[in-house]
């Protein structure tokens, strides 16, 4: 069992992982050219060409890399703690995946509201209050210099219709442009 | 000479009128604020300014895109140097010793010098302007496949400037720019590549959901994570002037890039953000201490920020003396030409020199104003920096969300921005350098095409190319950036150089 936890490591064992992953991802990278539309000229010109060349290259670096790295010392760790410990330690990244998630149903007012007060009172603003004042604020400066200042088009709303019950947000937006 | 002289003096003398400076500041402050934004870019700040243009004269036209142009290119820095928010790709390495500087309190001289190198090469490239426009552009015809190809090459040799302490994980990290660039609808056929029947990559990754996942992204993360631990250290007070000595230090590295600035910007295609990559990995390889480079020195932020901006007024060069846009920004410009009844092209400098003219001191003057209305501005710009890291960390996320969702109007380019952000934050934490991914991502398509047209050119025989005085140059120069510096740092028995792109 220990065997197979150190072959094991010398493949997931910090940055290891991140190459391992790398080569995963170029194996598949590289089969997809199979099946990738055919073209005149395939093989020499084709859209096929250049991902082989990238393939054949990345895969050289990795097992490079994993031929130097195979006279390294690995010392193994407890992967289920440190799975579970980044895990929390990516929490304003999975509120921002949340936000996303949130932007087109409830539109970007009250998403970005919603997403700048959780992420502040997560990174231990003191106060629910202060965490709401400062999401208003920004918000209200995001969505002025956005959709007022550079006339972008911003998620209204799908389940929280703000444009329909605060009509002004988008008469001032006509007005700026005429 | 003297013609050229009486010219410029004419073109002078019609943008120096006080409505036209106002203008210049309009345009510039403009330019500035939308270029601190991420998703904007240069060409997107000058499409926003054509409206308002319909009302102005021709003369006056020119002078407000020219500063709103330069305007944006210094503002893209100052996101990048302040708050690791690359806008566009050429504010990318400002992320560098320019982001390091400002962690360590020299924020002020960080901005200074990007304005001071912005106007010396702006200077520098104007002249060039000036001088060679009509000869450079016949020159940048004689650029056919192979020879961008080589260039690119060149340009991807910056990545051993990049590397971190591991050139190993540099070109790991460059060739998985290299795949995400080939994501998408084929350059040559319009084949969908990786794309796996999702509607939202046939046009690619977005390169700005890339881009601040890589940086901004991960550097939320990073300091989210010390801010939970309560591991983010005194609040650094910062400079706000620079020092004499600094921009004596740094004047090389001004005119270096404000040289290689100018020449990559007269390529059609190359661009500013190259130019920068170039220009970091030239200062690398000539500075007597490489391995502070990604520390916080200031020929980091010098070198590359005066390409950049000497680059955009090279792109001027094929627009002007051929009419062909050598950038999505020219491109624009060349829009706003037609719109102004103003044929660009070799007659131009004939049938319109006011207008010619007009355009080379307004870029002048644009720089000018550019250090006028900036370096005052410094004092206000670097107090972001003081905000708690509570507050400033998801104003960043907002900014970097929102601005990647206005490029396409596309919610899955988010969730891309999430992902590279993790990817980021997974290499920062393993020592895998960010600014690879990027210079892949933005060579890998061009190089694609050119490797491909060499291709077709040579019926499949690369060797063919060597017979190209300007290929074999070019791959001089490649082997040499790539490798000189680790053979001549291990023949001195020399520092190990590093450079560490994260904390």
């Amino acid at each position: 069992m220990d065997a197979v936890k150190r072959i094991l490591a010398i493949f997931i064992v910090e940055d290891r992982m991140l190459v391992t992953i790398f080569s995963v991802l170029l194996v598949f990278y590289g089969l997809e050219t199979l099946n990738i539309h055919q073209t005149v000229g395939e093989g020499q010109v084709g859209p096929t060409s250049f991902p082989r060349v990238i393939t054949v290259f990345g895969l050289f670096l990795a097992a490079i890399f994993f031929i130097k790295k195979g006279f390294e010392k690995i010392e193994l760790e407890n992967l289920g703690a440190r799975i579970s410990a980044e895990i929390g330690d990516l929490a304003p990244l999975w509120m921002a995946v949340v936000y996303v998630a949130l932007f087109e149903p409830l539109g970007y007012i009250t998403a970005t509201f919603l997403y700048i007060t959780v992420t502040m009172k997560f990174l231990r603003e003191r106060t629910w209050i202060g965490a709401s004042a400062y999401g208003a604020g920004i918000t209200v400066v995001m969505f002025c210099l956005f959709y007022y200042g550079l006339l972008g088009e911003l998620p209204r709303g799908e389940w929280v219709r703000l444009h329909e019950w605060l009509p002004f947000l988008d008469q001032i937006r006509a007005a700026i442009t005429g | 000479m003297d013609n050229t002289w009486s010219l410029l003096m004419d073109g002078f003398g019609l943008v120096l009128q006080p409505v036209y400076i106002g203008y210049a500041f309009t345009g510039c402050l403009l330019g500035t604020v939308v270029g601190v934004l991420p998703g904007v870019g240069s060409a997107g700040a000058l499409a926003m300014m054509l409206p308002i243009i319909f009302a102005l004269d021709p003369v006056g036209a020119v002078v407000m895109l020219a500063a709103t142009y330069t305007g944006v290119m210094y503002g893209g820095s100052t996101a990048s140097i302040l708050l690791r928010v690359p806008g566009d790709t050429s504010a990318v390495i400002a992320c560098l010793d320019g982001h390091e500087m400002a962690k360590q309190g020299r924020a002020g001289p960080a901005l200074c010098i990007a304005a001071i190198g912005s106007y010396i090469a702006g200077t520098v490239a104007v002249i060039g302007l000036m001088l060679m426009a009509p000869a450079l552009a016949e020159l940048a015809l004689q650029f056919t496949s192979p020879e961008y190809l080589m260039l690119y090459v060149f340009g991807l040799t910056a990545v051993a400037a990049l590397a971190g302490d591991s050139l190993l994980k540099a070109l790991m990290a460059m060739t998985f720019g290299l795949m995400i660039a080939t994501v998408g609808e084929d350059i040559m056929v319009g084949v969908r590549r990786y794309t796996f029947g999702f509607e939202a990559l046939w046009d690619g990754v977005q390169f700005l959901a890339v881009t601040l996942g890589l940086f901004a992204v991960s550097e939320v993360l990073v300091h989210a994570k010390k801010l939970r631990e309560d591991n983010l250290g005194t609040v650094i007070k910062h400079r706000i002037y620079i020092k004499l000595r600094e921009i004596a230090e740094s004047l090389g590295a001004i005119f270096r890039g404000g040289f290689i600035g100018f020449f990559v910007g007269v390529l059609p295609g190359a661009g500013a953000g190259i130019a920068s990559f170039i220009s970091y990995s030239i200062e690398r390889q000539v500075s007597k201490t490489p391995e502070k480079f990604g520390t916080g020195i200031i020929q980091g932020v010098a070198g590359p920020e005066s390409a950049n901006n000497a680059a955009s007024a090279g792109s001027f060069v094929p627009m002007l003396a051929l009419g062909v846009p050598g950038s999505a920004t020219t491109a624009v410009m060349l829009g706003a030409f037609l719109i102004l009844d103003i044929d660009a092209g070799p007659l131009l400098f004939t049938e319109r020199p006011d207008i010619v003219w007009s355009l080379i001191a307004a870029l002048y003057i644009g720089n000018v104003v550019l250090l006028v209305l900036n370096l005052p501005l410094i004092g206000i710009f670097v107090r972001i920096l003081y905000l708690p890291m509570r507050m400033l960390l998801p104003l960043i996320m907002v900014i970097s969300i929102t601005g990647v969702y206005l490029s396409d109007g596309l919610v899955w380019s988010i969730a891309f921005l999430c992902l590279f952000g993790l990817i980021g934050y997974y290499m920062r934490v393993y020592g895998f350098p960010l600014a690879p991914v990027i210079l892949g991502k933005v060579l890998g398509a061009k190089m694609e095409l050119s490797f491909r047209q060499s291709m077709i050119l040579t019926q499949g025989d690369l060797w063919l190319l060597l017979e190209r005085p300007i290929v074999i140059t070019f791959l001089i120069l490649s082997v040499a950036s790539l490798f000189l510096p680790q053979i001549l740092a291990k023949a001195t028995g020399g520092k190990k150089v590093v450079l560490e792109d994260d904390d």
